[in-house]
């Protein structure tokens, strides 16, 4: 970061002074040394550098590992990737290092130190629970390690129930015994290399920080060791080998094709069952059906008969019909309003009535079955309940659009010419004769 | 060019005379193999002598609406729109039930209300059985007097929808058509009044 270009700067942005790292097609990205080690610090440093990266860093297990040398060009390429995401400890080495720059760099430098401390301090309280929180920077390492530690661990949790699905006992083992595990599920296979590496770093430290959201990286899993549809059950074995553990592999897949021959058999044979049974549309049973003339006159002369003798009485039934339509139209047409008006209420009265006594003689039915039965001195109230309940069915029933249910806080009144259920109770054992029965005894229930 | 309709063919009921068959059913026997092959270029003649030999009326069946060869037949004739005696004289025939059943079912799409009527009526007498072919694909026996009782009285016949008629009733209120007389009554009046003559006129 010698030389940032320089680039006037109207208003700073948060993106201001940002320094964006080209991608040219064919060009491998130059690795700048400067972001590799902040200073001339050991080996130690760095790799506490490095552990402060990996909250930032998108979770690729192979960068998680520290001591191992082959991994430090992945770290490289991952620091190159994450040219915004720095610790503060690089940033400040950073800024002390560029202290000698510039009026305008050390502007947006000092930008770029203030956003990362903020960024560093949220993470940091989302990450605390229970932990000393501080912000000073001192802590900020041990902070990230901790962050770190938990990432690997849940990752690697993760890995192990993915990898091993199959064998419950052993995911319980290895909560405890991590390095056993771990080598168990190592094996050629690139996946397992990477958890390898992980349980180096494992730490059975199982807090529940809430870790910061982490894409995990897909990790490969051979044809033998997959689950799918063939082989729902223990794709893997324990020892880890690429083979499977299921022994009849050869077998079912072969009984898997007869089943299907069968099947497949098994349809043609109903279909061409249905085929006999119900024969094709196309067939032609034309001929099948006699429309020759003369075979019996007199029986075709009967029937004609007949049918024309049908369709006389129908018409004579239709001309009636239309007659009295008419005549009742005329009637209509010469009355007066008034008298109109009066057949109309008539009429309305009498369906009323005619309703009302309908109902009237289901109710007396009703009730002279249930006197019938009469076992009623103690189900009273019972009655009285369900009369009550049947009253508001009836109301219920009867609501019309925009009519609304509620007839006024008289109604409501319970106090209000009704006595209790107990009173009136006896009031209406005593007069049951008169009294309207609450349902007809089918519809009670029991 | 095979479907279009006639050059001197003139509008009936306000439309195209082919338009009297639904688009659905139209469509249908355009598609259909009998149409294509044999009602290619067809004229009224070719049409008579296809009807005389058919074997079956009705609409179209099956669970691919395949149109019977009588409809076929029938579009051909909206198509070609021959003449009025020609249809009357094919109406009036009784060799070929079948032709008879065709003409009459043309009658009744394309005629006035009282030329149907004043027609379609005496062919109550005639109680030959025809194949019909149902929607399912099976043939039942209907009569030729049903046929016309249905065109008469009916608003759709097989798949077609007919062209709306007035009712006999009102057309007799207003004295276009005496009241139908039926063959029966004919028949029982001719018995009691011991002439034979009558029959034939009526």
């Amino acid at each position: 970061m010698s030389r940032a270009p320089q680039k006037k700067v109207s208003k700073l942005v948060a993106t201001s002074g940002v320094r964006v790292k080209r991608y040219f097609p064919g060009k491998a990205p130059d690795i700048d040394l400067d972001d590799l080690s902040a200073s001339e610090d050991e080996s130690e440093d760095k790799s506490q550098d490095m552990a402060a990266h990996e909250p930032h860093v998108t979770a690729t297990p192979a960068d998680i590992s520290v001591s191992s040398e082959e991994t430090k060009p992945m770290l490289a390429a991952s620091v190159q990737r994450s040219t915004t995401a720095q610790s503060p400890m690089h940033i400040q080495s950073q800024s002390a290092s560029d202290a000698s720059e510039s009026e305008p760099d050390l502007e947006s430098k000092r930008l770029l130190a203030a956003r990362l401390r903020a960024r560093q301090r949220a993470q940091e309280e989302a990450s605390s629970s229970g932990n000393s929180e501080s912000d000073s920077e001192s802590d900020s390492e041990s902070d990230a390690e901790r962050t770190r530690l938990h990432i690997a661990n849940r990752q690697q949790i993760h890995e192990r129930d993915t990898l091993a699905a199959g064998s419950p006992p052993s995911i319980s083992d290895d909560r405890n015994d991590n390095g056993s595990g771990e080598s168990s599920a190592e094996s050629g296979s690139g996946s397992s290399s990477s958890s390898s590496d992980e349980d180096e770093d494992e730490d059975s430290d199982d807090t529940d920080d809430p870790a910061p959201r982490m894409l995990f990286k897909p990790t490969f899993v051979p044809k033998s060791q997959r689950q799918t549809k063939q082989n729902l059950d223990c794709p893997i074995d324990s020892s880890g080998n690429g083979k499977s553990v299921d022994a009849d592999t050869t077998v079912d897949p072969e009984s898997k094709r007869q089943e299907q021959r069968d099947r497949s058999v098994r349809m043609a044979a109903e279909e061409a069952r249905r085929a006999r049974e119900q024969p094709d549309v196309d067939e032609d049973d034309a001929e099948l059906i006699d429309d020759t003339d003369g075979a019996d006159p007199e029986a075709e002369f009967e029937a004609w008969k007949l049918r024309e003798l049908l369709r006389i009485k129908r018409d004579k039934e239709q001309k009636v019909t239309a007659d009295l339509e008419d005549e009742e139209s005329e009637r209509v047409r010469n009355m007066t309003e008034e008298q109109r008006q009066a057949e109309g209420l008539a009429r309305a009265r009498a369906a009323r009535e005619a309703k009302a006594e309908l109902i009237r003689e289901m109710s007396t039915q009703a009730n002279s079955e249930l006197q019938a039965s009469s076992s009623l001195s103690a189900t009273d109230a019972n009655d009285l309940v369900t009369q009550r309940m049947y009253e508001y069915a009836k109301i219920k029933a009867t609501a019309r659009h925009s009519h609304t249910k509620w007839k006024g806080y008289r109604k409501e009144d319970t106090s209000l010419g009704q006595q209790s259920l107990w009173s009136q109770s006896q009031s209406q054992s005593q007069s049951q004769s008169q009294r309207k029965p609450p349902h007809t005894p089918s519809d009670r229930p029991r | 060019m095979a479907n279009r309709t006639a050059n001197t063919a003139l509008y009936v009921h306000g439309t195209n005379p082919q338009y009297l068959i639904d688009k659905t059913y139209r469509q249908r026997i355009y598609d259909s193999l009998y149409w294509k092959e044999h009602c290619f270029g067809l004229t009224v003649t070719g049409v008579m002598e296809k009807a005389v030999s058919l074997t079956s009326i009705g609409g179209c069946f099956g669970r691919t609406n395949r149109p019977t060869e009588f409809l076929c037949l029938l579009l051909k004739l909206l198509q070609l729109q021959p003449d009025r005696d020609m249809v009357d004289a094919l109406v009036d025939q009784e060799d070929f039930k079948y032709l008879r059943a065709l003409a009459l079912v043309y009658f009744r799409m394309t005629q006035k209300p009282k030329d149907i009527y004043s027609k379609l009526e005496p062919l109550y007498k005639d109680y030959r059985k025809l194949r019909k072919r149902l929607h399912s694909g099976k043939h039942e026996i209907i009569c030729m007097d049903e046929l016309v009782d249905k065109l008469l009285t009916t608003q759709s016949v097989f798949s077609l929808s007919l062209p709306l008629m007035t009712l006999r009733r009102k057309m007799e209120d207003l004295g276009d058509l005496p009241p139908r007389i039926s063959p029966l009554d004919e028949t029982d009046s001719e018995t009691d009044s011991d002439s034979e003559l009558e029959e034939e006129d009526k």
